[in-house]
C-alpha cells in the first residue's frame, strides 16, 4: 500500500463520482457559451473576452476543486474506509499526497476537457483563443487546481462530515473570490496610509485565487492597468524569472496546506 | 487558538501606537521616471529641476510637474494637511524644503506647465541666475502666496520683434520640453 | 534596432569608404523612392563626388544669390551651416554632420528657404536642435535626421513647411534604459503658427510632435512610434490633427490647455506599456471635435479630464483595459462612439452633465421592445472603482477582480448623479476596421483545434484508462 495505490483509487472513485461530470458539463458549457459570445474576433491579449473568462473560472474551479477535494476526505471519515486504511502499514503522507495527487489528475482531466472542447468548436468556427491564450487559461486552470485542492484537504481534514465541509468550503470560496476585495477595503480603512500597499501585498500572496489572477493577468500583458504602485512586481513577473519564483511560491503554498493537513491526520489517527 | 489571536493583537495595537506616536519627518522621495506623473496635470515627470513633490501628514505623496501644478494641488485641496513640501534647485537637482528656497519668476521662463517659476537653494544662487539672465524676479516662499500665477500662454510671441535679443544662446540648460532661450529668433552660432 | 526602411540610410558605418558608396547609393534610392521630383538633382549629385570636408558648404550657399536653387554635391561633411537668404538647397546624399558642439546642425533663418534631402546627424547632447528654423515660410522636405537632442526646432516661424522627415535619436537613446531627461522632442513648435506638418515619421524621441504656445498648425499623416507622447499640445488654439498614426506610445495625443483643435481619424494602438499609457489624453480641452478615431488595445483608450464644450463621435475604443476615462467634465457631447471588448469600458466621475447618447457599449444589455435600435434604459457608470482608486491607488490591484463587481453592485445609492449614455444603441454605428486585422490566420485557428483535440484525446483516455475500465 503506497501513495500510488491511493492515487490510482482515487482517480477511480473521482471518475465514478457523479459529481465530476456535472462540473465537467457546467465547466464545458460556460466556456463554450464565452467562446460563442466573442466569436467574433481571435482572442488574445488582456480584453474583455478574456477578463470575462477570467472571472468565469474564478467563479467555477475554485468552488468546484473544494467541494470535491473536501468531500472526498470527509468520506473516507464518514464510510470507515480510512479506518479500514489506518491499519493498513500507510504512511499518513503518503495517504495524503496519494489523494492530493489522484484528485489533481481528476480535476485537471475535466479542465483539459473543457478548454480542449473550446479549442476544437473555436478552430471550427474560424476564431477562438489564440494558441497561446489557450495555453494560458489552461495554466491559470491548473494552478488555480493545485492552489484550491490543497486549501480543500485542509477544509476535508478540518471537517467532520460532508456538510461541514460544505459549508467550509463555500465560505472559504466567498471569502477569497467573491468578498475579498469588499473585506480587505472595509479592513484596511483603519489602517494608517502607508501601510494598505505592503498589507495589500501580503494579503494578496495568501489568497490563491487573487495570486494566480494577477499571474495571468500580468502574463496577458495587462501589467501596466494595476498602476505605478506594482510596476516592479509587474517587471518582474515578466520576466522568466517571474514564472520561477510564482512556482517556488505555489509550491510553498501547496506544500504548506497539504502539510498540515498530513499532520492533522497522523494526530487523529495516532489518537486512534 | 487563543495564545495565537492575542499576540496577534498585541503585536497590532504596539506597532499602531508606535505609528502614532511617533515624531514623523516627511523626506523628499525620487523621481522615477518611468511611472510618475503629476497629480494635477497627467505628465509624466521628468527628473528635473522643476518637479516638485508634498507628502501629506497621512503620508500620501504628490508629485508635479511644476510648481504651478503643486500650487494649483493645494488650491484645490486646502483642507490637506501637509507634512512636508519640496521643489529642487535649478542648478543641481538638490531638494530643497518649500518655504526655504529661493524663488525667481519672468513670463519668458520656459517650464514644463509655463509657469516660469524657477527655485534655488539660496538667494544668492537666484541672484546669479537673474543677473546672467537679465529678467527674473526675485521671490520667497511667501511672495509666491500672493503670486498670480499665471501660466505664460505666451502670446508675447507677436509684440516681440525679431530683433529683441537675448545673449545667452544655446549654453542655457533650460532641461524642459522646448528649447534653450525664450527668443531663438536671433540666436548666434 | 532598424525601424523602417528609409531610416537605413543613414545607419551605415561613416568611417568605412566603401560603406560610404553603398550608403550614397542606399540614401539615393530612397530618396528618389520618396521624393519624384528629386531624381533631376540625384543625377548631377552622383555626377561630382566629393571627399569630406574638401569644400565647405557654408562656401556654396554664400556664393549663390538669393531664389536660385542649390544642389549640393552628395557627401559627409562634419561642418553646420546656414541659410540666410531665399534659396533652394538640394541635398540629396549629402550628411551632415555638425562642427561639433551644442548648436543647430543647420539653421533656416531667411524667409521662403528651402532644404530637401539632407541627411543631419548631431552627436552633441545638449539643448540645440539638429534643425533650427527662425524665419517664416520654410520648406524642410525629405530630412533624415538623428539627433542627441531636438530633431527639428520651430522658433517663432510662421508658414512653414515640415514634410516627408524621419527623426530618430542617436542609438544609446533608443530602447527602455534611455533616461527621459536624456531625450528631447522629435519636431519641436514654440510660438510658431499656421504650420503644416505632414507624412514625417518620429520614432523613439521624447515627444514627437510637442507644440507649445503656437497656434492653427496642420499635423498630417505622420507616423510616431517610441516616443513619450505622439503629439503634445501645450496652449495651442487651433490645431488641426488628421490621419497621424502611433503606437508603443506613452500618449498618442496629449492636448493640454487646447482650445478649438480637430483631432480627426488617427489611429493609435498598443500604447500599454507604461502605467500612465493612454491612446489620447484630453486635460482642460474646450471647443474640440475629436472624430473618427480608432484607438485600440491601449491601456486607457480615450482619457478625459477637466474639459468642456468639445464633441467625441464615431471614435472606435476597442480592446482596451479601459475605454474611456472621463473625468470633471462637463457640457461635452458624446455621440456615436463604439465601444467593444473593452477590460472595463469606462471610469467616469463628477462628469454628470455631459450628453452622452447613441455609444455602443457591448458589455452593456440593453433593451429595445420598440425595435429601433437604441436602447430604452440607460447606461450608467458606475464610479465606484474610479473613486476607490483615486483616494488610495494601491486598490488598482482588485482591476477587474471578481469581487469588485459584486463590491460595486452594493453602491449604487447615488446613481442620479452618475454619468450616463441615455440612449446606449444596440449595435455599433460604425464598422470596425479594428476587427479585421486581428481575426486569426487560418494558421493560428488550427494550431489552436490541433492542441485542443490533444487536450480533448487526453482528457477522454485518462477518464477511460484510469476511471472506467475494470482493473
Amino acid at each position: 500500500m503506497n501513495m500510488l495505490h491511493i492515487a490510482r483509487r482515487e482517480i477511480k472513485l473521482g471518475f465514478r463520482n457523479p459529481w465530476a461530470y456535472s462540473f465537467l458539463a457546467l465547466f464545458t458549457l460556460f466556456t463554450l457559451v464565452l467562446l460563442l459570445i466573442h466569436s467574433s474576433s481571435s482572442i488574445s491579449g488582456y480584453t474583455s473576452t478574456t477578463g470575462s473568462m477570467l472571472s468565469l473560472i474564478l467563479y467555477l474551479l475554485p468552488l468546484m476543486t473544494l467541494l470535491i477535494g473536501s468531500f472526498s476526505l470527509t468520506a473516507e471519515k464518514e464510510e470507515g474506509s480510512w479506518q479500514l486504511l489506518s491499519t493498513y502499514p500507510l504512511r499518513t503522507w503518503s495517504f495524503i499526497l496519494g489523494k492530493y495527487a489522484g484528485l489533481a489528475i481528476v480535476l485537471m482531466t475535466v479542465a483539459a476537457f473543457a478548454y480542449g472542447v473550446s479549442g476544437v468548436a473555436g478552430a471550427l468556427a474560424g476564431g477562438g483563443f489564440q494558441l497561446r491564450t489557450l495555453l494560458l487559461f489552461l495554466v491559470f486552470s491548473v494552478l488555480l487546481i493545485l492552489l484550491f485542492l490543497a486549501v480543500a484537504l485542509l477544509i476535508g481534514t478540518a471537517a467532520r462530515n460532508r456538510w461541514q465541509a460544505l459549508t467550509y468550503g463555500v465560505a472559504f470560496w466567498f471569502f477569497t473570490v467573491i468578498g475579498w476585495p469588499a473585506l480587505l477595503i472595509a479592513g484596511l480603512g483603519f489602517v494608517p496610509y502607508l501601510w494598505i500597499k505592503p498589507a495589500l501585498i501580503f494579503l494578496t500572496f495568501l489568497n490563491p485565487a487573487e495570486l494566480v489572477r494577477l499571474f495571468v493577468v500580468v502574463k496577458l500583458g495587462g501589467g501596466s492597468i494595476l498602476g505605478p504602485d506594482y510596476y516592479k512586481w509587474v517587471d518582474v513577473m515578466s520576466e522568466p524569472l517571474g514564472a520561477i519564483l510564482f512556482a517556488a511560491v505555489c509550491l510553498l503554498w501547496i506544500v504548506a496546506a497539504s502539510g498540515v493537513s498530513a499532520w492533522a491526520w497522523e494526530r487523529g489517527r495516532s489518537r486512534g | 487558538m487563543k495564545k495565537i489571536t492575542l499576540v496577534l493583537f498585541v503585536s497590532l495595537f504596539t506597532i499602531l501606537l508606535a505609528a502614532g506616536c511617533g515624531k514623523q519627518t516627511y523626506e523628499p522621495v525620487p523621481i522615477d521616471e518611468t511611472v510618475d506623473k503629476c497629480a494635477i496635470c497627467n505628465m509624466q515627470i521628468k527628473d528635473d529641476a522643476f518637479a516638485t513633490q508634498l507628502t501629506t501628514t497621512e503620508g500620501k505623496t504628490f508629485k508635479f510637474d511644476d510648481i504651478g501644478c503643486m500650487n494649483e494641488w493645494k488650491e484645490k485641496n486646502a483642507e490637506a494637511k501637509i507634512g512636508g513640501e519640496y521643489v529642487r534647485d535649478y542648478n543641481d537637482k538638490e531638494w530643497i524644503p518649500y518655504d526655504q528656497a529661493a524663488y525667481v519668476y519672468d513670463a519668458d521662463f520656459k517650464s514644463p506647465m509655463a509657469y516660469g517659476i524657477y527655485s534655488f537653494k539660496d538667494k544668492a544662487s537666484a541672484e546669479a541666475f537673474t543677473k546672467e539672465q537679465g529678467k527674473g524676479r526675485l521671490m520667497t516662499a511667501a511672495d509666491l502666496a500672493s503670486h498670480e500665477w499665471t501660466q505664460n500662454k505666451a502670446q508675447m510671441g507677436m509684440d516681440m520683434g525679431e530683433g529683441h535679443s537675448h545673449d545667452e544662446g544655446g549654453e542655457m540648460d533650460m532641461g524642459a520640453n522646448a528649447g534653450a532661450t525664450a527668443n531663438m529668433g536671433s540666436d548666434s552660432h | 534596432m532598424h525601424r523602417g526602411g528609409s531610416f537605413l540610410a543613414i545607419q551605415f558605418n561613416h568611417d568605412c569608404r566603401l560603406g560610404r558608396l553603398v550608403r550614397r547609393a542606399a540614401v539615393l534610392a530612397v530618396c528618389t523612392a520618396c521624393l519624384p521630383g528629386a531624381s533631376g538633382h540625384a543625377d548631377s549629385a552622383a555626377a561630382s563626388p566629393t571627399e569630406i570636408g574638401a569644400a565647405s558648404l557654408q562656401n556654396r550657399l554664400d556664393a549663390a544669390k538669393p531664389g536660385e536653387a542649390v544642389t549640393l554635391p552628395p557627401g559627409q561633411y562634419a561642418e553646420a551651416i546656414v541659410i540666410s537668404k531665399r534659396l533652394i538647397v538640394q541635398a540629396e546624399g549629402v550628411t551632415l554632420t555638425g562642427s561639433g558642439g551644442d548648436a543647430p546642425v543647420v539653421k533656416l533663418a531667411a524667409e521662403g528657404a528651402e532644404l530637401h534631402g539632407m541627411a543631419v546627424e548631431k552627436d552633441a547632447a545638449g539643448e540645440a536642435p539638429a534643425v533650427l528654423i527662425s524665419a517664416d515660410r520654410v520648406v524642410v522636405d525629405g530630412l533624415r535626421i538623428k539627433s542627441r537632442s531636438y530633431g527639428i526646432q520651430l522658433r517663432k516661424s510662421n508658414g512653414s513647411t515640415i514634410r516627408g522627415s524621419v527623426v530618430a535619436p542617436t542609438d544609446d537613446l533608443k530602447g527602455k534604459s534611455a533616461r527621459q531627461t536624456d531625450k528631447r522632442n522629435g519636431i519641436d513648435l514654440f510660438q510658431s503658427n499656421g504650420n503644416l506638418i505632414q507624412e514625417n515619421r518620429v520614432t523613439g524621441m521624447f515627444d514627437g510632435i510637442y507644440m507649445e504656445s503656437s497656434h492653427d498648425n496642420a499635423v498630417l499623416s505622420n507616423e510616431i512610434d517610441h516616443s513619450r507622447y505622439g503629439i503634445h499640445c501645450m496652449y495651442t488654439n487651433g490645431t488641426i490633427m488628421r490621419r497621424n498614426s502611433g503606437e508603443f506610445n506613452v500618449t498618442g495625443i496629449m492636448a493640454m490647455i487646447v482650445k478649438g483643435a480637430e483631432v480627426t481619424d488617427n489611429v493609435f494602438t498598443r500604447q500599454k506599456g507604461s502605467v500612465n499609457s493612454q491612446g489620447m489624453l484630453f486635460f482642460d480641452v474646450q471647443n474640440t471635435r475629436v472624430a473618427g478615431n480608432e484607438l485600440t488595445g491601449n491601456r486607457v483608450g480615450l482619457y478625459i479630464e477637466m474639459s468642456r464644450n468639445n464633441v467625441w463621435e464615431h471614435n472606435d475604443v476597442s480592446y482596451n483595459f479601459v475605454g474611456i476615462q472621463l473625468l470633471d467634465s462637463q457640457s461635452n457631447r458624446l455621440e456615436n462612439n463604439r465601444f467593444v471588448s473593452n477590460v472595463i469600458e469606462t471610469q467616469a466621475d463628477g462628469s454628470k452633465d455631459n450628453e452622452l447618447l447613441h455609444n455602443y457599449w457591448d458589455a452593456f444589455q440593453g433593451l429595445d421592445p420598440s425595435g429601433d435600435g437604441i436602447s430604452d434604459i440607460p447606461y450608467v457608470m458606475n464610479p465606484f472603482f474610479q473613486r476607490l482608486t483615486k483616494g488610495i491607488p494601491a486598490y488598482q490591484i482588485f482591476f477587474q477582480s471578481p469581487g469588485m463587481r459584486f463590491l460595486e453592485s452594493l453602491f449604487t445609492a447615488d446613481a442620479k448623479q452618475w454619468t450616463q449614455d441615455r440612449e446606449p444603441r444596440m449595435e455599433p454605428a460604425l464598422s470596425s476596421s479594428a476587427s479585421t486585422d486581428s481575426r486569426p490566420n487560418p494558421w493560428s485557428a488550427a494550431e489552436t483545434g490541433i492542441a485542443g483535440a490533444a487536450l480533448l484525446v487526453a482528457a477522454l483516455t485518462i477518464i477511460t484508462l484510469m476511471g472506467v475500465k475494470k482493473s
